[in-house]
């Protein structure tokens, strides 16, 4: 029989690399790659204090995608308030303006998908994020995300819908770049 | 115009509807075109959010699980612990928000000085000790971080976006024969780009331009990031692989894809070839192109009869009961592993010419029917009863049942 702590780091194993991912994404991309890591470590450390098998079977998965959530929620309040000062101030020293190339470089760097997601509202990106990269049923995930399974169908149809359209015009915003070049 | 269904169909594809809704809803998919277009935007975007790369290596994990389970372990106290992360992170955020404000390096220097001015005014009348502080707390606070192992850990994490160098590191998943993985993945590439370059000059534009696709992918970034090289081949549609999970399994898959792709390039060589040399180029065109319609042809017909196989072995697979009697339950699942491992071949090589055809909609099926193929494959040969559920439930989660029967009644459809 193994002992809880093989469990768990079979456990770790198996998913901090999609917390981390989760996170990622739920932060706002790879820029946010080293917090979310973070998150994903402390997320793990309170699933270790706590005992992996004071969790019922299969539980503890869900679990620690909603303690991930809340300290994701914690990090995105602090960062929107920091950033509105700091935005301010650097508005006013933002003088150079990048080479065709260096912008080229950085819209390539960007990834589409996170800033598509961006754009969405934190619960529908959550919910979203959690259908499509961690398969999780609707009950699942109104488990993790403590809401009702009605508002995780409205959540992942809404995020599904924005993002749709979203990507429409940016085809076409593509096609007719290409036609006027 | 928008439909009324719009969302039934957003259930459908999560595998939420119960089966007479679904099949309602299945029924109005083929009557109404802006339905057909939702769905396929829908699974376009699953796949786009399921692609999203996990990029850590094994080392910078274990290192992180060492550290939590030291810091637990060591009594520091789960408040202790989460408070120095909180610390942490708030130091990080700032050292963020330079990062990523995208300051010019005059512009950051004045900030600096601003800030700095600012500290001072205030301090002034005590002392002008404050502005020195600030700077020397800089490098006080970079040390700090990189004594912690999550600042080693993050300076392990590949650069986001030079993917060529991050080919060069190990993935977040360990790897098992690695050496054996690349080693087969640069054979591939290096007959795929002869093959390349022989179909080029045939005027086989598609399936060469295809394949220089892959074999650059191969050549310069390793078997891994031959699925990118898949991502833009297909113009912006990126297959993908949807478990986190399920990444160790397609690393296993890239390699059978490198093997497959050999055969592949080999079949667009024979048509070109058919096609003629000396034939003058509006002849050799209208060749090319008859010989090209004839391979879609022969393909949509393999794709129909292999959606039809894995059709079969689903159901088959989702009637067996196991664990009832444990020697039959093992020989019943036996034969299926043995078909599952078959099929799983032949549906990668026919996404990847969907992929080049441009055709999502069987492109994005043989997807989602993929990772379950594997499954089913690796089953232990006595596999316990969480096991099967956990499949079958993936499977009705996804309707691949009755994805792959509307598949085939289109197909059949199409060919009448």
């Amino acid at each position: 029989m193994a002992s809880e702590e093989d469990e768990f780091a079979v456990m770790f194993h198996e998913f901090y690399p999609s917390l981390c991912r989760f996170l990622e994404c739920l932060l706002g991309g790879r820029a946010a790659s080293g917090i979310a890591q973070e998150i994903a470590q402390d997320s793990f450390l309170q699933l270790h204090n706590k005992g992996l098998r004071t969790l019922p079977e299969g539980e503890a998965r869900f679990w620690l995608y909603r303690v991930a959530r809340n300290f994701a929620l914690n990090e995105l309040n602090k960062r929107s308030t920091r950033l509105r000062l700091f935005n301010r101030v650097a508005d006013v020293f933002r003088v150079r303006v990048p080479t065709p190339e260096e912008e080229f470089e950085m819209a390539e760097r960007k990834s589409l998908v996170a800033d598509m997601l961006r754009t969405l509202p934190e619960h529908q990106r959550a919910a979203l994020l959690l259908r499509e990269q961690e398969e999780l049923s609707y009950s699942e995930i109104a488990g993790v995300l403590d809401i009702s399974e009605s508002k995780v169908k409205v959540d992942v149809f809404r995020a599904r819908t924005a993002l749709r359209e979203r990507w429409g015009k940016r085809e076409q915003a593509a096609a007719r770049s290409k036609v006027a070049g | 115009m928008k439909c009324d269904w719009t969302q039934k169909v957003s259930l459908l594809i999560d595998g939420e509807l119960p089966p007479p809704e679904a099949s309602a809803v299945e029924t109005h998919l083929n009557l109404c075109a802006d339905c057909q277009s939702a769905r396929e935007d829908f699974l376009l975007l699953r796949r786009q959010i399921a692609v999203y790369p996990l990029e850590q290596d094994a080392f910078a994990r274990r290192r992180a699980l060492k550290r939590i389970l030291a810091a637990s372990g060591s009594g520091t106290g789960l408040e202790n612990a989460t408070a120095a992360a909180t610390a942490r992170r708030s130091r990080k955020t700032v050292a963020d928000v330079f990062a990523m404000s995208q300051f010019s390096p005059a512009g950051s220097i004045a900030l600096l000085l601003l800030i700095g001015v600012v500290v001072g005014i205030a301090f002034l009348s005590s002392s002008r000790r404050a502005p020195v502080e600030f700077v020397t707390h800089a490098p006080a606070a970079n040390d700090d971080n990189n004594n912690s192992s999550i600042a080693a850990s993050n300076a392990q994490t590949p650069a986001p976006d030079d993917l060529t160098a991050s080919a060069n590191k190990p993935d977040g998943v360990e790897r098992i024969g690695g050496d054996y993985q690349k080693r087969a993945g640069a054979q591939a590439s290096k007959d795929e780009s002869s093959r390349a370059a022989r179909g080029a000059g045939a005027n086989a534009q598609r399936g060469a331009s295809a394949n220089v696709q892959r074999a650059e992918s191969a050549n310069a970034q390793g078997v891994e990031n031959a699925n990118v090289g898949r991502v833009e081949s297909a113009g912006g549609r990126m297959p993908g692989s949807s478990t986190p999970a399920n990444l160790a399994r397609r690393q296993e898959v890239d390699v059978l894809v490198a093997e497959a792709a050999g055969n592949d390039a080999e079949a667009v060589d024979n048509d070109a070839t058919d096609a003629g040399d000396n034939a003058p180029p509006r002849r050799e065109a209208a060749e090319a192109k008859d010989a090209q319609q004839r391979a879609e042809a022969a393909g949509e017909s393999k794709t129909a009869r292999h959606v039809e196989q894995a059709q079969l072995l689903l159901r088959s697979f989702r009637n067996a009961r196991p664990a009832d009697a444990g020697r039959r339950a093992s020989s019943d699942i036996a034969y299926e592993k043995r078909r599952s491992r078959k099929l799983l071949y032949e549906n990668i090589v026919l996404r990847r010419e969907a992929a080049n055809r441009g055709n999502l909609p069987v492109e994005s099926l043989l997807d989602s029917l993929e990772p379950i193929l594997i499954d089913i494959a690796n089953l232990p040969d006595k596999p316990a009863p969480a096991d099967l559920r956990l499949i079958n439930e993936r499977m009705r989660r996804k309707n691949l049942v009755a994805m792959l029967q509307i598949s085939a009644v289109e197909s059949a459809a199409r060919s009448y």
